[in-house]
Formats: structure tokens, C-alpha cells, sequence
């Protein structure tokens, strides 16, 4: 649900089969306008993954200033990874790393309040069911807590259902950092949120 | 339930997002690869390159007027430079308006702009007709502030976005409706005067195909670089006479007959086709007077049928002001 395939029809090559998009950003080296396909492809993804740390209106702005550093560094894009994914959401994360502090501030707020600033409209429908503005606080506190790094895998993991592998490479990081900073931050989180255990939660939820 | 699932239903009832949110992105993106400065608050114009099939296209309910024209042809066909030719005239014959430094450009149009909207189902994009009404104030040395008005028909109210000046690198940013002095760094944009241009036809002929290669031949990016050149902008008579002259010698440029504008005007247009739309300049038939442009649909796709109008504009007035906001 993380993931909105773009409705654009995307180039297939002669066989009928989609450009990697690895295929795509070769191309865009001497074709510049090409690169526009990889905005097609995956914008909309990044832009809700930005979104949902950092709320709509910075995203906006990332979202604008990740494609262009994209672009701007097409020429050492790594070929033989045949999908861009990883490598944007990896630049996507850095550049929220400037807005780190926004991003905390909000956290806390949500911690402070009950009331999510990242939030808007209706949303949340099922955490309102989970019992819990008491949970959300927490989770908001101990998201506030983790560090950066603990934070961009979490998330990476959690809402962008990207594989460990995929997350090394989006943050240049072996594999077993990201195992042992999920670990951590799992631990964290668990550590901040103490009742989590069906029982206590909603019972109208429907439990994997 | 554990953390990580409490963690994916954290802010997960957030909505999918919405193209319009980040098209203004995909134009950064675009002017970037066409090696045009970003703005950073932008958009003036919506440039041609936006009509690419199926990413940005709108269906404008207007006349679905067809006609086979052949992909590419040698050369403009005779009538099409015709045309052209008599356009040159009219544009030199036409009295300087000289604005000065300190003035605005006023540019009044109706645009027939390009809206994918996400479909109810969530999936799918849906082309929505968006008809609106815009007026304009660009600054002639960019560094004054000016003012674009635009009002979505019918008759909804007018929504105001400044146009920031630049002054000594610095200008004001814009978010919603809190200005925050000298937030931002920029170049001062002089686009709305085209007055250091070639003003021979061999000059403007370089010009025009001195961008880069690209999947576009040079042809068609010569064409977008006309419509991009004299939208919304101020050619002094000179350049405008160049410009429609060069555009003379691009091979390939046909004409339509019996168009209508989206202001309802009769017109004559000279076009050239770019994937799969055929993009028009649209001259009155009697005095060859620019009126502004249409993309129609050369083949079928997804924002309409072969012959679909999928974004036009119609010029209605162009003058210069003293004052940004104030109607000259």
C-alpha cells in the first residue's frame, strides 16, 4: 500500500517488455529528457514516503530537490542494479536528514499532544480504533527517540517494504548495519510501547 | 500486532498523493534536462514539453479537428512557410511597445491546461478539462515583484501567486500565503523581454537549434523552442519577425486549416508533430497576428482519441504596465 504504481504507460522494448529503469537512466545520459521516465515511475512513491515523515509541504520541496540531484547524478548511477528504487529513496533519506529537526520537532509533538502534525484529514482510522491516542503518543515519543540512522531503516523497512539489501544500498551501508539497526530500534520501540499485546489492543483488529 | 505492524499502520490512512502535488517537481526536473535554470518558485508557463502523451495531457472538450498530415516531411511544406513568412511581416511591422526596466510585461490568456487527476478507484488517472483564465505580470528586469492571477472557469474567484523579484541574489519566498522576506537564493529571470536575440533569420535559425541532442530531433525541439520563446512573453518586432522567419525553415511544419482557438477564434495554424501531438502555432487567417498555440492528438493515447485537443492557450491581450497587479 506504501507503493503507487505510476498509471503512466511506461517505454517496453521492441519485445514488449519495460526498460529497466537502470536501461532508462543509460539512455538519459545522452538523452536527458529520458529521465523524466524515472520521475514517472517512482515520484509518487517518494513523495508519500517523504510526506509521511515530514508532512506535505516540505515533501514538495524534496521530492522536487531529490530528482534533481538525481538527475544531476545519473552519470554514476550503478548499471547493474536494474532497479532505481533504492538508490532514490537512499537520496530522498539523506535529503531529509537536513530537515532532521523538523522531523523530530513533529514526533514529539504528536508525544506532547496526541494530535499527529504530519496528519491530515481523516486518516488513521484504524490506529483511532487501536484505543489508541496513548499508543501513537508513544510510538511518537520513541520514534523521536531513535537515532537518525535507527529511524531511516525503520521507516525504509516498515512503510516502503524495502528488503535489507535494498536498504543497504539506499544508505551505502553493509547489511549488517541495517540488521543491527532494525534490531535496535525494534527494541526501542518495543521497549517504549509495553502493552503492545493483542489483548490490550482493539479487538476489531484484524491480527496478521 | 507488534511494533513493526503498529509502525505500518503509523500514518499509513494518508492519502495517496496526488500528481498535481508534485507536477511542479517534474517541471523542475524537465527544465533541468532541457539546461534552463530552475526556479524556485516557478511557472509562469507551462511549457510544451509538458504535453508528453499520457503523462500530461488534458482533454479540452473543444474541435476535434484531424487532418492527415504526414509524420515528417523534408520540408515545411510551401504553404506552411507562407504562412510563417506573412507572420514575420505582420510581428515587424508591429509598433516597439519599449517597456522600460521598471515595467511589467501584461500577458491576459485563456489556458486550456493539462490536469491527470487520480481516478476514485485510486489507480487509475483520469485527464480532467481545466479551463482557466490567467493575467500576468512579469517584470521586465526581473528584479521587480510581479503577480500571476489565474481563475478557474466558470467564474470562481482569482487566486494569487507573486512572482517574487530577485534582487542582489535574494528573493522572496512564498509559502501559502506567508511571505518570508529574502528566503531564497535566485537569478534574475529577463525572460519576459526577448530583446538580445538574433533579429536575422540565419541568427535565430542557430538559435533555435542550439540545444543539445535528444530522442526529439533537432526539428522538433526547435519548434517547442519556438512556442516556449513567444509564450507569454514580449518579442521586440525585430525578434518576433526573426523567430517566425526561422521557424520558416524548419522541415517538417504543415498547416491546419478551419482552426478554432480556445478563445473561439478562427485561426490558421502552421504545426509540427512531437510525440504524438501535433503542436500548433495559430495565426489569424486575415492579419497574420499570432494568437497562441494548441497540441492536438495525432494518434490515439491515453489522454484522448487521435484529434483530442490536449492543452491550448489563446492570447487575448499583451501590453505593457506600470504596475504589477494594475490592469494596463
Amino acid at each position: 500500500m506504501s507503493r503507487v504504481s505510476a498509471a503512466v504507460p511506461a517505454p517496453h522494448t521492441a519485445a514488449g517488455e519495460r526498460l529497466a529503469d537502470s536501461a532508462v537512466i543509460a539512455q538519459s545520459a545522452a538523452d536527458p529528457e529520458r529521465f523524466a521516465e524515472i520521475f514517472d515511475r517512482h515520484a509518487q512513491a517518494i513523495h508519500r514516503y517523504l510526506a509521511r515523515r515530514i508532512g506535505d509541504e516540505i515533501a514538495n520541496d524534496l521530492v522536487a530537490e531529490a530528482f534533481l540531484v538525481a538527475f544531476r547524478r545519473r552519470g554514476s548511477y550503478d548499471t547493474s542494479q536494474p532497479d532505481s528504487r533504492p538508490w532514490l529513496y537512499g537520496i530522498a533519506t539523506n535529503l531529509l536528514h537536513r530537515k532532521r529537526r523538523a522531523e523530530v520537532r513533529q514526533y514529539r509533538a504528536l508525544a506532547r499532544t496526541g494530535v499527529d502534525p504530519v496528519s491530515g484529514g481523516d486518516e488513521d482510522a484504524v490506529l483511532a480504533r487501536v484505543a489508541a491516542v496513548t499508543v501513537t503518543r508513544r510510538l511518537g515519543a520513541a520514534l523521536a527517540a531513535l537515532s537518525q540512522g535507527e529511524r531511516d531503516v525503520l521507516l525504509l523497512v516498515a512503510w516502503e517494504e524495502l528488503s535489507y539489501d535494498e536498504v543497504a544500498q539506499a544508505m551505502s551501508i553493509p547489511v549488517g548495519t541495517v540488521r543491527s539497526r532494525l534490531h535496535r530500534g525494534r527494541k526501542r520501540l518495543r521497549a517504549a510501547l509495553p502493552d503492545l499485546d493483542p489483548a490490550t489492543l482493539d479487538s476489531g483488529m484484524e491480527l496478521p | 500486532m507488534n511494533e513493526m505492524d503498529l509502525l505500518r499502520e503509523f500514518r499509513a490512512g494518508r492519502p495517496a498523493t496526488d500528481l498535481a502535488a508534485i507536477s511542479p517537481a517534474r517541471r523542475q526536473l524537465l527544465r533541468a534536462a532541457h539546461g534552463r535554470p530552475s526556479r524556485t518558485l516557478g511557472l509562469p508557463r507551462l511549457r510544451w514539453q509538458l504535453a508528453v502523451p499520457g503523462v500530461l495531457a488534458l482533454v479540452v472538450a473543444a474541435g476535434l479537428l484531424v487532418a492527415n498530415l504526414p509524420a515528417s516531411s523534408p520540408r515545411a511544406v510551401p504553404e506552411a512557410v507562407n504562412v510563417l513568412r506573412l507572420a514575420a511581416q505582420t510581428a515587424g511591422n508591429s509598433p516597439d511597445l519599449a517597456p522600460r526596466p521598471d515595467q511589467f510585461v501584461f500577458v491576459e490568456s485563456i489556458d486550456a491546461s493539462i490536469d491527470p487527476q487520480r481516478a476514485p478507484d485510486g489507480v487509475h488517472t483520469v485527464y480532467r478539462p481545466d479551463l482557466s483564465d490567467r493575467r500576468i505580470w512579469q517584470s521586465v528586469d526581473g528584479t521587480h515583484d510581479g503577480l500571476l492571477l489565474t481563475r478557474t472557469r466558470p467564474g470562481s474567484t482569482w487566486v494569487r501567486s507573486p512572482l517574487p523579484g530577485c534582487r542582489n541574489g535574494r528573493m522572496d519566498g512564498i509559502k501559502g500565503d506567508q511571505v518570508f522576506p529574502h528566503a531564497e537564493s535566485c537569478t534574475v529571470d529577463t525572460s519576459s523581454v526577448l530583446d538580445n536575440l538574433p533579429t536575422s533569420t540565419d541568427g535565430m535559425f542557430r538559435y533555435l537549434y542550439s540545444d543539445k541532442n535528444g530522442s526529439r530531433t533537432a526539428d522538433q525541439r526547435a519548434w517547442t523552442k519556438v512556442g516556449d520563446l513567444i509564450r507569454e512573453s514580449y518579442a521586440r518586432p525585430a525578434v518576433m519577425a526573426a523567430i517566425f522567419s526561422a521557424a520558416a525553415r524548419i522541415p517538417g511544419v504543415s498547416v491546419v486549416h478551419g482552426v478554432t482557438d480556445v478563445a473561439g477564434r478562427p485561426g490558421i495554424a502552421v504545426a509540427l508533430t512531437d510525440l504524438g501531438v501535433r503542436e500548433e502555432l495559430i495565426f489569424d487567417p486575415a492579419t497574420h497576428a499570432y494568437l497562441g498555440d494548441r497540441g492536438v492528438n495525432a494518434e490515439d493515447q491515453d489522454s484522448g482519441k487521435k484529434g483530442t485537443v490536449v492543452g491550448s492557450s489563446a492570447i487575448l491581450r499583451l501590453a505593457i504596465a506600470d504596475k504589477s497587479g494594475v490592469l494596463p
